[in-house]
């Protein structure tokens, strides 16, 4: 369960071009839901979207995932909920151009110190789960995009966590290519995993459970809770 | 994360070779540039054991001592039983005479034309550093002309007289042809000393330029600490003389205390004569002269070298490491955290400071083939030491540079900035 209560992001606080991108957010998801964030660009849903996956920091609220306080972790800490319960896409796949796909996948796996055999096992797992398995030798760089929206998605389950939080993961891809990717979500979904999708496509947001719009770093409509 | 390390290493292969040879480069330099300015202020240590109270010093061309003829008991006792004191021999010095040099000689001298036409054959050896290297023809001189009277025992020439020409310091050519070959090398020799009989007492110019007291320091440094050393001896080939070869290496130039003989005027005159008088500041500030030049010159180059390599370093890792942060970046978001970090950039300086390490052990191993760097090349503790110490800061700056930017623009950043 993944519960944020008044959180404020401000960047650049303290600087003249401090500019606070998140408004008293409060917002829980649990177990198992399917969630879209919708809003306009510069709304604050990348900056939401990094709080979640402990990317970044925020300066006021507090944020529980499973119960346990965000704020106060050591960076230890922070990095194995980064590593082991929950997968981010991002918007820009982050993914090493140069190594091969293999190599991308079994990324987190180094940093839970998994043996190698092992881990070529569940990147071939994961791989196999979106698809890609015919290209696990080749570099990013010579993929598609929907290619590579695939690896980061295989990169971020590859460590079976229960959460994955995606960025906009159809916003460069044609409509084809964005409803098999949705689809993969739903199937993963249906597997158990909770999933948020950052995405300013309405048609993306009917296809899962729940919606909620932010404008301006606020939440301005929840599906959950109509009225806010 | 010693795999991960190896990752990044190996994603920017070509500028971490660069950076490989860079930094072996930098150390063999490095070693080299320390092993001369090593080797020129052992000089130092020479002077440094001078004792301060003496008022003078004589460094002469000639024995300093007559123990260190080392000859046989038994080729003492025999032939050359005439062998003066020390005392004796610097009192003949002094007095302006000619000192009885003729053991130095003993069976070795220049020969005359006249002398190698009668011996046939007219061999040469000429002596340097200890060893009997060249064996060599006689040729023609290019100026003056070889004594006919020269003073010979048992059919050997004593020494060798150019007619007056020359004085202490002066040069000149001879050609001299090497074994069965038709041809002539010429070499310049120099006159190291003139004696008050007009015969000249010769060395092989090794420097190339007219003699002067820094000429002259560093191999009557070496003559001192090696005990016999620069040493000249010419030789018909002669079974008696081979025999005798190590025996007769002398030393023709030396340091000598001589407060006892530096009173009065006319003793100075004829000390200098045969050499220089110098007090001991004089031998101090003369080696300090010739050390510092020396050095001057070497370590502009090793300064500049280092900061080459410093700055190269800098641009190199600040480069590599604008590259590789968006892999760290990545990283981060795969779970890695900062002692793995730091795990991950130490490996990949082990790495480059092993592969350098290893291509420096390379060439050194490939230098040490060539006799000219072998000498400068020997390892010592002060190599060690700065080699140590280039190791570590070149570690530094390739640990620190990352961290400075890590600190300026971290992965998290990275990531979350567009
Ligand atoms: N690192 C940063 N420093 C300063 N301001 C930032 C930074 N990142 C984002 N912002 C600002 O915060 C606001 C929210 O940005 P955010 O990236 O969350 O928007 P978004 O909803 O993801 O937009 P898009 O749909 O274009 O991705 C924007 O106005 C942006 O300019
Ligand atoms: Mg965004």
């Amino acid at each position: 369960m993944i519960k944020l209560s008044a959180v404020n992001k401000t960047y650049n606080s303290k600087k003249p071009n401090a500019f606070q991108a998140l408004h008293n957010v409060s917002l829980t998801i649990e177990d198992g839901e399917l969630t879209a964030i919708i809003g306009r660009s510069g709304a604050g849903k990348s900056t939401l979207l990094h709080i979640m996956g402990c990317i970044d920091t925020f300066e006021e609220g507090t944020y529980l995932i499973d119960n346990e306080n965000v704020s106060g972790l050591s960076d230890k800490k922070l990095s194995a909920i980064r590593n082991k319960k929950i997968g981010i896409v991002m918007q820009d796949f982050a993914l090493i151009e140069t190594y091969s796909v293999l190599q991308n996948v079994m990324t987190p796996l180094y940093f839970s110190k998994i043996k190698s055999k092992q881990a070529k096992e569940m990147a071939m797992k994961a791989i196999r789960a979106v698809g890609m398995e015919e290209y696990l030798h080749t570099p990013i760089k010579n993929l598609s995009g929907g290619q590579k929206q695939r690896i980061a998605i295989a990169r971020a389950i590859v460590n079976n966590p229960s959460v994955i939080l995606a960025d906009e993961p159809t916003g460069a891809l044609d409509s084809k290519t964005s409803t098999e990717i949705i689809a993969l979500f739903q199937t993963l979904n249906q597997l158990g995993k909770t999933i948020v999708i950052i995405t300013h496509d309405l048609s993306v947001a009917e296809k899962c459970n729940r919606q909620i719009e932010i404008s301006d770093g606020r939440i301005i409509h929840d599906s959950n809770s109509p009225i806010i | 994360m010693f795999k991960l390390g190896f990752h990044l290493w190996k994603s920017k292969i070509f500028s971490n070779i660069l950076l490989t040879v860079l930094i072996a480069l930098s150390l063999f330099m490095a070693h080299f540039c320390v092993g001369i300015v090593n080797d020129r202020l052992s000089l130092f240590d020479t002077v440094r054991n001078f004792d301060k109270e003496r008022t003078f010093y004589y460094m002469c061309n000639t024995l300093d001592n007559i123990e260190r003829a080392a000859f046989d008991e038994e080729e003492k006792t025999g032939v050359h039983t005439q062998i003066p004191t020390f005392e004796e021999y610097m009192s003949q010095i002094t007095d302006g005479n000619l000192p009885d040099i003729s053991y130095m000689y003993s069976g070795t001298a220049f020969a005359t034309e006249d002398v190698s036409e009668e011996y046939g054959g007219g061999v040469i050896y000429i002596a340097i550093d200890n060893d009997i290297s060249h064996k060599l023809n006689i040729g023609t001189l290019s100026d003056g002309q070889w004594f006919t009277d020269a003073p010979h025992k048992d059919g050997y020439v004593n020494a060798v007289v150019l007619e007056g020409k020359y004085h202490t310091g002066d040069t000149f050519t001879v050609a001299l042809n090497n074994g069965n070959s038709e041809t002539f090398d010429t070499m310049n020799i120099l006159v190291t000393g003139v004696l008050p009989d007009d015969s000249h007492m010769l060395a092989p110019d090794t420097s190339g330029t007219s003699l002067g007291l820094n000429d002259i320091f560093p191999k009557t440094h070496s003559s001192i600490e090696n005990g016999l050393y620069s040493v000249i001896y010419f030789s018909y080939e002669d079974e008696a003389v081979k025999s005798h070869k190590d025996n007769l290496t002398m030393s023709y130039s030396c340091f000598l205390t001589l407060d006892s003989y530096a009173k009065n005027n006319q003793t100075v005159q004829n000390l200098k004569k045969f050499g220089w008088l110098l007090s001991f500041d004089e031998i101090y500030q003369a080696t300090y002269t010739y050390i510092y030049e020396q050095i001057s010159r070497i370590f502009p180059l090793l300064l500049g070298v280092f900061m080459m390599t410093v700055v190269c370093l800098v641009c190199v890792m600040t480069l590599n490491s604008t590259d590789y942060m968006k892999t760290y970046s990545i990283y981060y978001l795969c779970g890695m955290n900062l002692a793995d970090m730091k795990k991950i950039l130490f490996s990949y300086s082990l790495i480059i400071m092993l592969s350098s390490g290893i291509l420096f052990t390379l060439l050194f191993t490939l230098a040490t083939f060539n006799k000219n760097f072998s000498e400068i090349l020997i390892i010592n503790l002060y190599n060690l030491y700065v080699i140590f110490g280039i190791v570590v800061l070149l570690i530094a700056v390739m640990v620190f540079v990352p961290y400075l930017m890590l600190a300026k623009y971290s992965p998290k950043q990275a990531l979350t900035e567009n």
